[in-house]
């Protein structure tokens, strides 16, 4: 029994000698935590704006060749 | 049996302890982990901020090629309007097919008659005979 009382008295040592974070760490480290997944979320949302805005672009870009053909078309026409 | 029981007891209070602890952060873990996630933070914001001026860049390219196709569309409506007026002749007076050639075609093409001719095959029975206000399709190359 006192062998028994021996280990868990260790036991207790040990654990209450282990210092631990503060609370406000802890809340730094939490907030940190946050702004790193909000900053990866507006990341992916503008990667998305982008990929979109280039799409427009590229939209944009056939319309004036397409447009561009047809004047010349137009234009050796009136000729 | 009651050495057993205690011993069991023992282990048990003693993972939990240990278990305990896992979940639990150092104060020097709790700052490497603050210090890990400000230095992503960073490089986030960074990567955030070349993003963004990208966006620009591409709004501005968008803003300019937009302006360009609203311009080649106008130019393109202008010429389709040009083109429908230039593809009909209202016949008048004394026209006959290879002055009404050389009208919409220019000196010299007279023999493009025929062209006009074939277009209007419907309305012209016969090419020495038109008729004042007919209203002929010329054909563009």
């Amino acid at each position: 029994m006192r062998k028994v009382l021996l280990v868990i008295a260790i036991l207790a040592l040990i654990v209450g000698c282990t210092r631990y974070a503060s609370q406000e760490q802890l809340d730094e480290l939490q907030a940190r935590k946050d702004a790193v997944a909000a900053l990866k979320t507006e990341v992916k949302d503008t990667q998305k704006d982008i990929a979109d805005l280039m799409d427009e672009q590229k939209m944009k870009e056939d319309e004036l060749a397409e447009c561009k053909e047809k004047i010349a078309e137009i234009e050796i026409k009136i000729k | 049996m009651k050495r057993y029981f205690l011993i069991v007891l023992i282990l048990f209070v003693g993972f939990a302890l240990v278990a305990q602890e896992e979940e639990k952060l150092a104060p020097e873990e709790a700052d490497e982990l603050i210090a890990k996630y400000a230095e992503e933070e960073q490089g986030l914001k960074t990567q955030l901020d070349g993003l963004r001026q990208e966006i620009e860049n591409l709004r501005a390219e968008y803003e300019s090629t937009s302006g360009k196709c609203d311009e080649c569309l106008s130019r393109l409506a202008e010429l389709e309007k040009k083109l429908e007026e230039m593809s009909y002749y209202v016949v008048k007076s004394g026209d006959w097919l290879a002055k009404i050639a050389v009208n919409v075609y220019g000196y010299g093409n007279d023999r493009r008659w025929v062209d006009i001719y074939n277009a209007n095959k419907a309305k012209i029975k016969d090419p020495d005979f038109l008729y004042p206000g007919w209203k002929l399709f010329i054909p563009r190359p």
